[in-house]
């Protein structure tokens, strides 16, 4: 009716137009809310809103009210306070009953729904985007958040009993990220027993003020939840993250936003978990029902104005299917309407909170400039609107550096499923995916060569929180949401070891650094060389160095692996990395099996070997080593087919998800002289990887090299596939770096010293893809903490599968 | 002006590559109802461009002549003429599409209507060919539809044989609408699929094509007596059809949602269905229709209390 806005239509016109009226949204409740806290507003700590002088303020402006809020961001003074606040608060909350801290969680979701309106109102003015987004999916789904975390604090104290919360827990969320990126966070921490610090940015903090009221009024003790907004393109970063007494951090929202806080987290106490924009790809063939495509795609890509995580980015079509397609598509894009914040009419809001956004819209739009764009034909061309972009090949991805991706879609065409799954594990993404077909045998293979951890079929989007998601690769660490979010908020209460020597000798052996004189060789030469590929291969420095005893005398001559040898065994262990895992569970088990036989049949010998490194220790000892070791592959071998966190079950709405767990590809795995056990740690951390179907690449210290010299000899006569488990001997601390930066490698386990590996790794780990890292001065014990292992060596794959529709009818 | 549908050959090429999503076409449905909303006097004219979209329906095998004529009088005055000239309309100017009624009773109907003269404002519309199951030989179908043209009725509302569409046979589904069509001669041929007993979507989505392909000039749902009738998923799939039909041949093709729809806000539901659908051009008696007979007494009283401010009572408006 925009012709016409001066004089009201008659109904008459109206009957003959049949156009749709205006109808506006109710506004009034966050107006009063803002009105109410006009004066008081700033962080909020200790379990209130700590106004500031007005002089010194700083503004933001609401979108879709004529408001603004002004407060100051004093750094230093409010972090330091919000986090003592946290620490103070932390070990009263951890020590609640389960059932003391599941009330309140359960008054918080209770509190929520009583007042879902302004909780909706609050949040789309916070963001720009449109009420009936967030009134469908963000605010029903953070109500749904706390309830099932409430239902965990009931059950951690009976079925998690070996766990305990971190502490203080800092949480960033970036100016685009929804409600229920919050409650992913709060909930679960709080569940488990943390305290928090929300530091959301500051453009995008009505909402996390509000939150913090709200939990605070169901009775969350002050302190547990505290909220710092803060301007994270601000050079300085908040001196939180330096502060030791965080343990925990996370982070929702832009990836220069997660990488730049995980760079300056160098302290090795804290971890991180993280969900962070990528690209995320939808895959049509032509099987699939184009006119629901459409449907999706709009949703999929601009609900939220686009600004969730898991928004899609990249349409990948069967070539069959293209035209038709496009011409659907851009049929439906040029007719959408865009409109503010409280018009319900408009399918997409065009006020921006995040002015970045429009910004890198427009540059997009000016790299490409052969691509055909369809935008709405109604639209503004000043304001932010939903575009695509037909184009020849997928938007090229930084490969130095991180963007934040742009909230317009790109269509490309593909020959086949198998080239669309290729082109979307290309794209730079890894959270999640989605896949249009009518043939369920294309949807499944497709799901699982999809390398990400959601994978919708016929739908897109969906969430629910009994159901993890995260990101992988570039797209984060960690997970969210479902039992795997939980956990990411506890660690193990104790540490029992995988097998400690009673009296460990500590640095009995050390390195000759030339050649040895020749009395020091044993009558036949005993050459070790490094294991990779299934092959023993001379080391490519040829380079050869003595081991000494305690007393000076020559041990071993061991093999010197410098970086290219460690570049030829990641090389081989990503050629068989998919074949290990397709081999089937069963047979992964029966190899384990083989190799703890073959072992056993060597016992005396490996002994002796431990002996000799050992030096001074007792061959009844070396022999009771050697005995664990079968007993920790045997525990392997079992596990293999025994995923714990592996479920089928009805999320939430009635939708089957089946929930896997799957490898994370190919594990580093560093063992340095100061590690426990030579053999134990080794057969432990090998083991683990390889029975949830990774692939690993070993790199010990030379000192202590022999027993993973001598394992290299097993393995081959115990059939283990060649380029499985690759052995390297060289200066653990010097290939580290290697193995850190290295982009096909996906995880780096180390066992040692603590600070020195951590900061090796952080700094390698920040500047390629965000692989996971554990690092343990201990090896942890894998009969005693199997949860551990399974979420350190494997990963979680959701696959929802269409909803029911009783048949159509 | 609206060009008939002349039909064209039957493709399979065409049936073979549809595919229809089951949850995604309800998800739609979902949606449409809770994002949009027509409000205030955009509601008062959409409701009375619904009245004007009416099939005012009697298909009861306790029709007489009475309740036929009673029924043609209240399609005449859909609208009381006061609330008209309340909604500033002339009195007069809103009358139901159509009547719709079983063969034998169409000459009542013409009869009435033309003593109303309103013969040129408001259809006749039959059922024929078996309704509402088609078990019937095809013979004595095809003579229902001569049988009717020939008293007079304007339109003819076939049901097509469900297990032509059950067992895939595209071809005899394909050649008995033809006939159909011939015998039809100058009156509009609406096709009702009886979509609750076909089975799956995509059964309706290819039924909708075979009968677009043999020329009718609406495709209608139900026959009311189904046990799954008008709803709007199936309305989105079998739009979907008329899009896709009208994309490739040029012809436009009518829809007719019969069956369970008793509310003003339900005929609102459908009204935006079609709008996000298939746009405007449908939005008019000649490509839309409600078979309805209870849907119109909900409109008054939505409308009396557009007007009035306060709720209205059935039993105020005539009875149709």
């Amino acid at each position: 009716m925009s012709k016409d806005s001066g004089s009201k239509p008659s109904i008459q016109q109206i009957f003959d137009s049949m156009e749709y009226g205006p109808v506006s949204e109710g506004k009034s409740l966050a107006e009063a809310w803002l009105l109410d806290n006009v004066e008081n507003f700033g962080p909020f700590i200790n379990g209130k809103m700590k106004s500031s002088p007005q002089s010194e303020k700083t503004t933001l402006v609401s979108t879709g009210v004529n408001f603004s809020v002004c407060f100051m961001l004093d750094k230093d003074e409010d972090y330091s306070a919000s986090v003592s606040a946290s620490s103070n608060a932390f070990s009263k909350w951890a020590e609640l009953d389960g059932h003391e801290r599941a009330s309140i969680i359960y008054s918080i979701a209770r509190q929520l729904q009583k007042h879902i309106s302004l909780l909706c109102e609050v949040e789309a003015l916070s963001r720009g985007v449109q009420v009936g987004n967030v009134r469908e999916l963000d605010v029903p789904a953070a109500i749904r958040t706390f309830y099932y975390y409430a239902g965990w604090a009931q059950l951690i104290k009976t079925e998690l009993k070996e766990w305990k919360p971190h502490g203080p827990v800092a949480a960033y969320t970036s100016g685009s990220a929804p409600l229920s990126s919050l409650a992913m966070i709060i909930a679960p921490a709080l569940a488990a027993g943390n305290t928090i610090t929300l530091l959301p940015h500051v453009s995008n903090c009505l909402s996390a003020l509000l939150l913090a009221h709200i939990c605070t009024a169901s009775g969350v003790p002050p302190g547990v939840i505290n909220v710092v907004p803060q301007d994270h393109s601000d050079e300085m970063l908040c001196p939180v993250v330096h502060d030791n007494q965080v343990r925990k951090v996370a982070v929702v929202g832009s990836p220069c936003l997660g990488r730049s806080i995980f760079s300056n987290t160098l302290d090795l106490q804290q971890n991180h978990v993280m969900l962070l924009n990528g690209c995320v790809p939808m895959i049509v063939l032509d099987s699939a029902d184009l006119d629901a495509v459409v449907d999706c795609v709009i949703d999929a890509a601009w609900i939220n104005q686009g600004q969730d995580p898991w928004a899609l980015r990249l349409l990948i079509v069967q070539e069959s299917v293209y035209s038709a397609l496009k011409s659907k598509l851009t049929a439906r894009i040029k007719s959408l309407k865009t409109g503010s914040t409280f018009e319900k009419m408009a399918d997409v809001s065009h006020s921006v909170a995040d002015s970045s956004i429009s910004k890198k819209l427009k540059e997009m739009l000016t790299i490409d400039p052969s691509s055909e764009v369809v935008k709405p034909s109604a639209s503004n061309s000043d304001d932010w609107a939903p575009t695509v972009i037909f184009s020849s090949a997928p938007p090229s991805v930084p490969v130095l550096r991180a963007i934040d991706v742009c909230p317009a879609v790109h269509v490309v065409a593909a020959r086949s499923a198998k080239e669309a799954v290729g082109i979307a594990n290309h794209c730079g993404g890894g959270m999640a995916a989605s896949i249009w077909t009518e043939s369920s045998a294309f949807a499944w293979e497709s799901a699982l060569q999809m390398q990400t951890s959601t994978v919708w079929i016929n739908s897109h989007g969906l969430l629910d929180a009994s159901i993890p998601i995260s990101g992988r690769n570039f797209t984060g660490s960690g997970s969210f949401l479902g039992k795997e979010g939980l956990l990411e908020f506890l660690k193990p209460s104790s540490d029992s070891t995988a097998y400690l020597l009673q009296s460990y000798p500590s640095a009995s052996t050390s390195l000759l650094p030339l050649v040895p004189s020749a009395t020091e060789i044993s009558a036949v030469d005993q050459t070790y060389k490094l294991f990779y590929g299934g092959g023993h291969k001379r080391p490519n420095s040829n380079t050869y160095r003595t081991v000494l005893g305690a007393n000076g005398e020559s041990i071993a001559v061991v093999p010197e692996a410098n970086r290219k040898d460690v570049r030829n065994a990641v090389e081989a262990a990503v050629k068989v990395r998919q074949g290990w895992w397709k081999r089937g569970s069963h047979n992964r088990a029966q190899i384990i099996y083989n190799l703890a036989e073959k072992l056993k049949a060597r016992e005396s010998h490996f002994a002796r070997c431990l002996q000799t490194l050992y030096q001074n220790l007792d061959l009844k000892k070396c022999e009771q080593e050697v005995n664990e070791c079968v007993n920790l592959l045997f525990h392997f071998a079992a596990i293999c087919d025994k995923a714990i966190q592996s479920t089928s079950q009805v999320a939430n709405g009635g939708l089957p998800v089946v929930v896997m767990r799957e490898p994370l590809g190919v594990i580093g795995v560093v063992c340095t002289a100061t590690a426990c056990s030579a053999l134990a740690d080794l057969i432990t951390l090998i083991g683990a990887a390889i029975a949830y179907g990774n692939v690993c690449v070993v790199v010990t210290d030379l000192e202590r090299s022999t027993p993973a010299l001598e394992l290299a000899q097993l393995l081959e006569v115990a059939e283990i596939p060649g380029g499985v488990i690759n052995i390297l001997s060289g200066g653990a601390i010097s290939l580290l770096p290697t193995l850190g930066g290295h982009m096909d490698i996906d995880a780096v386990w180390c066992t040692g010293h603590l600070h020195k590996l951590s900061a090796i790794l952080k700094e390698e780990i920040s500047k390629s893809n965000l692989k996971q890292n554990w690092v343990m001065e201990r090896v942890l014990s894998p009969l005693k903490h199997r949860h551990v292992f399974e979420m350190k060596a494997s990963q979680s794959k959701a696959i929802w599968l269409s909803g029911l529709a009783s048949f159509g009818s | 002006m609206v060009v008939l549908n002349p039909g064209c050959e039957l493709d399979l090429g065409w049936l073979n590559s549809i595919h229809v999503n089951t949850a995604a076409v309800h998800q739609r449905a979902a949606n449409l109802q809770s994002r949009k909303a027509v409000k205030g006097p955009y509601q008062a004219a959409w409701l009375l461009r619904a009245v004007t979209c009416i099939d005012l329906t009697t298909l009861g095998g306790d029709d007489t002549d009475s309740n036929v004529m009673r029924l043609c009088a209240k399609a005449c005055r859909a609208v009381s003429e006061d609330m008209l000239e309340a909604l500033g309309f002339e009195a007069g100017n809103i009358q139901t599409a159509a009547v719709c009624v079983y063969p034998a009773k169409v000459p009542i109907a013409v009869a009435t209507l033309k003593k109303m003269k309103m013969e040129n404002k408001i259809n006749v519309a039959s059922v024929a060919t078996g309704f509402p199951s088609g078990q019937y030989p095809l013979e004595t179908r095809l003579a229902e539809i001569r049988w009717a043209v020939e008293k007079g009725a304007h339109e003819i509302d076939i049901v097509v044989d469900r297990s032509l569409v059950i067992n895939k046979l595209w071809v005899d589904l394909y050649q008995e609408i033809q006939k159909m069509k011939e015998a039809c001669g100058s009156a509009h041929l609406k096709t009702i699929l009886a979509v609750g007993e076909l089975g799956s979507f995509d059964n309706v989505y290819k039924a909708s094509l075979v009968a677009m392909m043999a020329g009718s000039d609406f495709i209608k749902t139900s026959t009311g007596k189904e046990a799954v009738n008008a709803t709007i998923p199936v309305g989105i799939v079998m739009c979907r059809a008329i899009k896709d039909y009208w994309t490739r041949t040029g012809y436009q093709v009518g829809f007719k949602p019969a069956g369970g729809i008793r509310t003003a806000a339900d005929s609102l539901a459908w009204l935006i269905m079609i709008k996000e659908e298939l746009g405007n051009d449908w939005l008019n008696n000649k490509m839309f229709r409600f078979g309805a007979s209870g849907l119109l007494g909900d409109i008054e009283r939505q409308l009396h209390h557009h007007i009035t401010g306060r709720y209205a009572s059935a039993t105020q408006f005539a009875m149709g």
